[in-house]
């Protein structure tokens, strides 16, 4: 009786696990799959291997995925390998490109494109007494854009105050799905009403990912430089694209449409305001162009050479 | 089901039990090389006139250095008297290594036969001495974290850092690292690596060799006293010789009364990326460790 009791319970416990190991994260259930992937990088298995000897010659190859929804065109996204002394492995730390695109996840590629990027062979040629540990490290630079597509109400003071309004500005406007699948995600939006006809619009902003962000217009190597990597860090572009009314508060600029924003702890709130004459709802249109930079890492032990 | 327990059990224990380091690791830790004990009563403490002396000694091997050597016995009384007199034998003691994970130590015992003391006017007293010199070259060194900007990623490559313990990755060897503190410096140009590099040397023993004849006229015979050389050189792997205080064509003065010496490096790396590399601290000196005992010799002719 009791092997029963626990048999029993044995095999409940595996179809729990069943079930939950089959969840489906994949699935799309309105305009976008969402999320806060990017493109990742991770170094293919064996390219390098995690031990190896002093005279040996390994691969080294690292694998880009795009689990975010935006395309990217062969070579735009690149990577380099740094962390270790590169001429010590015969290694270079120049950026490469992908070699084909690198499709965004959607309707007819559910897991994103993926590319690998090869760097050659490394080989150790310093003294090596017994063994020595190292950290190989790559970094992945690449131009990304999350789109929002946020149902917003446009509603004049009058409206609202005589409850004439088809719509509503209360709230939390993001639904599941408004946002696409990127690092840099537009994680609030919310509205108020500003004077007698104008409807304002507080956008959040935040870098959801591991990585950083950079200006639209930077090049992979700029991020690398002391001066102008502090210049464009932390800062991205915001495009309203719709309603092509609406006018945005960024700080550097005139009130405009499209404009940069500055992330502080990896967060900022852009306000945007539109006129309201007529009472309607609407698709706040919205995309934040950036460079996103994101990094791994493997762990390498090198064996002194017996020979 | 306290079977199925207890297979778990054996499970986890057998995943936690990680025993020593595995091959192919270095063997670090705190300074330590030749030892040298007295086997019991060889010799005894007292010994009486026309007795056979016989010393034996236990030498183990507790550093890394391959020791091919001799080791030599001998007592602080006059040849007068007989006794022992200055004898030495080869040694020859491979340095600690990882045998089956765990560190394996070469040991061998030498044993000395000397002739009697002999016409003693009185009890007398003398010291054995046993002691072997040995050359020791060895390499050490941490790996330490560079990178362009200071003050940024400083969670994962700190500015400042103190490195002490396992990561120091110390040989184990008469004199070893015992701290290295990095500094990076901005300048113009890029960044300065500084590395103030603490030497520690094993209780038992001394430095020994010859300070070089133009060290000695420049620096006097007092300043030459106080002092022993030591071959010391440093390398950022790949990036090239740091430029040490005090270290003067690859040789550093040790002070004898000093347990520890601070070195302190520098090596301009211009711009460089983010990088762990190591650090090789490169040591060669001669080493002398020494053993003695007290004895005492009764006058057979007084007692009677």
């Amino acid at each position: 009786m009791k092997k029963y009791y626990t048999l029993s319970i044995l095999m409940i416990l595996s179809l729990l696990l069943v079930v939950g190991c089959n969840k489906d994260d994949t699935k799309k259930v309105g305009t976008f799959f969402g999320g806060i992937d990017g493109v990742s990088i991770e170094f293919e298995k064996l390219a390098p291997p995690t031990q190896f000897g002093q005279d040996d010659s390994v691969s080294i190859k690292t694998i880009l995925k795009n689990k975010g929804e935006f395309d990217l065109q062969t070579g735009k996204a690149k990577a380099r390998i740094f962390g270790i002394n590169l001429n010590n492995f015969g290694l270079t730390s120049d950026y490469k490109g992908t070699e084909g695109s690198l499709r965004a996840r959607g309707e007819f590629s559910e897991q994103g494109g993926e590319q690998v990027i090869d760097f050659g062979n490394a080989r150790y040629n310093q003294i090596i007494v017994n063994s020595q540990d190292f950290t190989i490290r790559a970094r992945v630079c690449y131009p990304y854009q999350t789109k929002a597509l946020v149902d917003v109400c446009i509603t004049p003071l009058i409206a609202k105050e005589g409850d004439k309004g088809v719509c509503t500005i209360d709230g939390q406007k993001i639904k599941e799905s408004d946002i696409s699948s990127a690092p840099v995600q537009v994680t609030e939006v919310t509205e108020e009403i500003r004077g007698s006809d104008q409807v304002r619009f507080n956008i959040g902003i935040e870098n959801k990912g591991k990585g950083n962000v950079f200006l639209p217009d930077t090049t992979c190597e700029q991020t690398e430089e002391g001066a102008t990597r502090v210049a464009m860090v932390d800062k991205l572009e915001v495009d309203v694209l719709n309603p092509s009314e609406v006018q945005c508060d960024f700080r550097t600029s005139e009130l405009s449409s499209r404009g940069i924003v500055e992330l502080n702890g990896g967060k900022t709130v852009l306000s945007c305001f539109t006129t309201a004459t007529d009472s309607y709802e609407e698709k706040l249109n919205i995309r934040l162009n950036y460079v996103y930079l994101d990094e791994t890492s493997v762990p390498i032990t090198i064996f002194e050479s017996t020979k | 089901m306290k079977k199925l327990w207890v297979v778990l059990l054996l499970f986890l224990v057998a995943g936690c039990s990680q025993v020593g380091p595995r091959m192919g690791e270095k063997i670090t830790g705190n300074p330590d090389g030749l030892r040298i004990e007295f086997l019991q009563l060889q010799p005894p403490t007292i010994i009486r006139e026309n007795q056979d002396v016989n010393v034996g000694l236990k030498l183990t091997n507790s550093g890394v250095c391959d020791i091919s050597s001799e080791v030599c016995v001998s007592d602080t009384l006059s040849s007068v008297w007989g006794g022992i007199g200055e004898q030495c034998q080869s040694l020859n003691l491979n340095g600690i290594e990882l045998v089956a994970g765990k560190v394996s130590s070469d040991t061998t015992e030498v044993y000395f036969n000397f002739e009697p003391y002999t016409n003693l006017d009185r009890d007398l007293s003398t010291t054995v001495i046993a002691k072997s010199k040995y050359r020791c070259e060895v390499s050490a060194g941490p790996q330490l974290c560079v990178k362009r900007l200071v003050g940024e990623d400083e969670k994962e490559c700190g500015s400042f850092e103190t490195i002490t313990g396992t990561g120091l990755e110390a040989t184990i060897a008469p004199i070893t690292l015992g701290k290295v503190e990095k500094q990076l410096i901005p300048e113009r140009g890029g960044i300065n690596l500084i590395a103030d590099i603490t030497l520690k040397k094993m209780n038992e023993g001394e430095i020994v060799g010859e300070i070089d004849p133009s060290v000695l006229s420049e620096k006097g015979e007092a300043f030459a006293l106080r002092h022993t050389p030591i071959r010391f050189e440093t390398d950022y792997l790949g990036y090239g010789l740091m430029d040490c205080k005090n270290v003067e064509n690859g040789v550093f003065l040790w002070r004898k009364d000093r347990n520890e010496e601070t070195i302190s490096c520098e090596l301009f790396l211009g711009d460089v990326d983010f990088v762990d590399n190591p650090l090789d601290v490169r040591l060669g000196y001669e080493y002398e460790n020494l053993n003695s005992l007290s004895l005492s010799i009764s006058d057979v002719d007084r007692q009677r």
